[in-house]
């Protein structure tokens, strides 16, 4: 299973590899390049069973022996995510290909795709910290690529601000791992668990809040999350879904990995769910102040990030398996949604909900789509969004923190007023005048494909909050990690 | 626009230019066990490229190319990637190191690594990005 765990990174590495090589030709890197995410899902598809039968694996990259050399650790938080990531990556895919001019506009679109996958798995399957950093640095510079490729004069505008809290997160998250080896001598996280119980719980709590600090801007999390809904609306419609899926949510990945295994807490952390209802308000209020589709569900990625810190914050199994649930939730729903107003783009020719209507009438098959994910973003049973914040407000009951749970209820009624501002703008009325154009097949196929994923997510509720139950109870039962990477404890 | 290039610098450059090769090479087949290695080899390159630019303009990198550079790049990656795929087949590992030692008369002892396999695609990646570089940012037209 070790070499499974590898295959995860080598397809996407490949991928890359060879369609850069097949510059020229680009039906040669559309076979490959799906092919390679088709791979990534088969072989994460594995790995999410086999984890689960036969535990976690650790594989020493090249031989070195943690904590020595580099470990990749296929544990149930990180197949889980993997595998969700591979759909998204592979729904996004399809859809940039069936759109006419992705992949020919922009040369060399596939191999920086597949970088970014890349960049992905590592970061969900690394065991250490500075890999960590270097997975970041494989995602995020794919991401500037991908967000800079179609530099008119406003994109470059919005893509300079990406661009620099980018950098500067990096070099602060490069700084913060510099002192975590200064005080405690390994980036191993497996290592570091109980290296860290020797540094002064001052010290260690300073390093613990520097790192939120960190992936918060990574992941958009109140008051560090200006930037998002500032650069994502710009970029080509799979650029954005594929950002607003999967990057803000390897963010949070990042910290509840690092959060419970290295600076685990007792009880609920208070500052942490102020965070997170922050998150939540500001998100949603800054969505109701939008009067453009993208640029609406930008805010609302700001706003879900809330709920997952939320989770974490509760620091018990069932917050932090809740938190789990919502990203996967999270990363299909949006990704969808990034889709649908993709579609809605192509069709009308805008996303402006005051130029768009009666899309509804013209194409319900889009609006069927898009009333599916907006549900599901807002909560409603039966759909993926009701399961994981159902989780989460159990959670949040367990833990007795009656106002952060009452904040996500509110916030949760505000996002369904601003998707039900979305469909009476775009989808209701009459059709004003001729469609600019009709969405490929393949386009409306992969968000259709997408949607229903999380329709699939919401019937499989029930072993999915198992399996997150699972991951989570790996996660803040001290010494298992270790006990996986590096061998029991002395 | 026409720009004369240096007949001092050209010819200069016809000597410096395979030294910085050789040199770069040299380090690429160390770096193994002394201070090189395709990164640090691929930059000794990449001066030898930035030298042809300057001396012969971009027209003069396009011609020493022998592909787009982009294509030098993804080919490099393969070979790491190869490298690594190696490790997989026969270590079970990925990226290990495997090693051959033979004895080869008269000249000694030799020791292949598949090091020297990843440190190649390294040094085609550090070439390829470089010349990417030269041939965007150096303005296309110039000639």
């Amino acid at each position: 299973m070790t070499t499974v765990a590898t295959l995860a990174l080598a397809i996407p590495l490949f991928g890359a590899a060879f369609s850069l090589i097949a510059l020229r030709n680009l039906l040669a890197q559309r076979i490959v390049s799906i092919a390679a995410s088709v791979g990534l899902v088969a072989v994460s598809g594995y790995l999410l069973f086999a984890v689960d039968a036969d535990g976690a694996v650790a594989v020493a990259v090249g031989g070195w022996e943690a904590p020595f050399g580099i470990a990749l650790v296929a544990d149930r938080l990180a197949v889980l995510l993997l595998f969700t990531a591979a759909v998204a990556l592979l729904a996004v895919l399809v859809y940039a290909v069936s759109q006419r001019s992705t992949d020919e506009e922009l040369r060399g679109f596939h191999s920086v795709y597949q970088m970014l996958a890349t960049g992905v798995a590592l970061s969900l399957l690394t065991g250490d910290l500075f890999t960590l950093f270097v997975a970041f640095e494989i995602m995020l510079t794919a991401s500037y690529v991908l967000l800079t490729y179609r530099a008119g004069g406003e994109q470059t505008r919005a893509t300079i601000s990406y661009v620099v809290i980018g950098l500067v997160a990096s070099a602060l998250l490069l700084t913060t791992i510099a002192l975590i080896y200064a005080v405690a001598g390994t980036v191993n996280i497996a290592d570091l668990t109980t290296r860290l119980d020797a540094v002064p719980a001052g010290l260690r709590s300073g390093l613990g809040w520097m790192l939120f600090l960190v992936f918060g801007i990574k992941a958009a999390i109140f008051p560090l999350f200006f930037w998002l809904p500032d650069s994502y609306p710009v970029a080509a419609t799979p650029v954005t879904a594929l950002f607003a899926g999967l990057l803000t949510k390897i963010g949070v990945y990042a910290i509840v990995r690092t959060q419970t295994l290295l600076f685990p807490s007792d009880g609920p952390v208070t500052f942490m769910l102020v965070i997170a209802g922050l998150t939540m308000v500001v998100g949603v209020l800054g969505a109701i102040a939008q009067k453009d589709i993208k640029r609406i569900l930008s805010f609302h990625i700001v706003s879900q990030i809330g709920y997952m810190i939320m989770g974490l914050g509760f620091f018990t199994v069932a917050g932090v398996a809740a938190a789990i649930v919502f990203i996967v939730h999270q990363i299909i729903v949006k990704a969808s949604l990034f889709l649908v107003g993709g579609l809605v783009e192509t069709s009308e020719g805008t996303g402006a909900i005051d130029e768009v209507n009666g899309v509804a009438k013209r194409s319900p098959l889009i609006a069927a789509l898009f009333l599916l994910a907006a549900f599901s973003l807002a909560g409603f049973p039966p759909l993926s969004g009701f399961v994981g914040k159902l989780a989460l407000v159990q959670a949040g009951f367990l833990a007795e923190r009656w106002v952060v749970v009452g904040v996500s209820l509110f916030a949760s009624l505000l996002t369904l007023f601003s998707m039900s501002k979305i469909w009476s703008g775009v989808f209701w009325g009459e059709p004003a005048e001729a469609p600019k154009e009709r969405p490929a097949r393949g386009m409306t196929a992969a968000t259709a494909a997408l949607v229903l994923v999380t329709l699939i997510v919401a019937l499989a509720g029930e072993p999915l909050v198992a399996y997150a139950e699972r991951a989570a109870s790996d996660l803040l039962e001290p010494g298992v990690y270790r006990t996986l990477v590096i061998g029991a404890a002395p | 626009m026409h720009i004369r290039f240096s007949p001092l610098l050209a010819t200069g450059a016809r000597t410096m230019i395979p030294t910085l090769i050789a040199f770069s090479l040299y380090l690429l087949v160390v770096g193994h066990d002394a201070p090189g290695g395709g990164f640090a080899g691929g930059l000794v390159g990449s001066a030898a490229l930035l030298l042809v630019y300057l001396a012969y303009g971009d027209r003069g990198v396009r011609r020493v190319l022998p592909t787009s550079p982009e294509v030098i790049t993804g080919i490099g990656l393969g070979i790491a990637f190869l490298a690594g795929a190696l490790g997989l087949l026969f270590d079970d590992v990925f990226l290990s190191a495997l090693e051959l030692k033979t004895t080869i008369p008269v000249i000694g002892d030799l020791k292949v690594t598949s090091v020297l396999v990843f440190d190649t695609g390294v040094y085609l990646v550090v070439l390829g990005l470089i010349a990417t570089g030269i041939l965007r940012l150096g303005g296309e037209e110039r000639s």
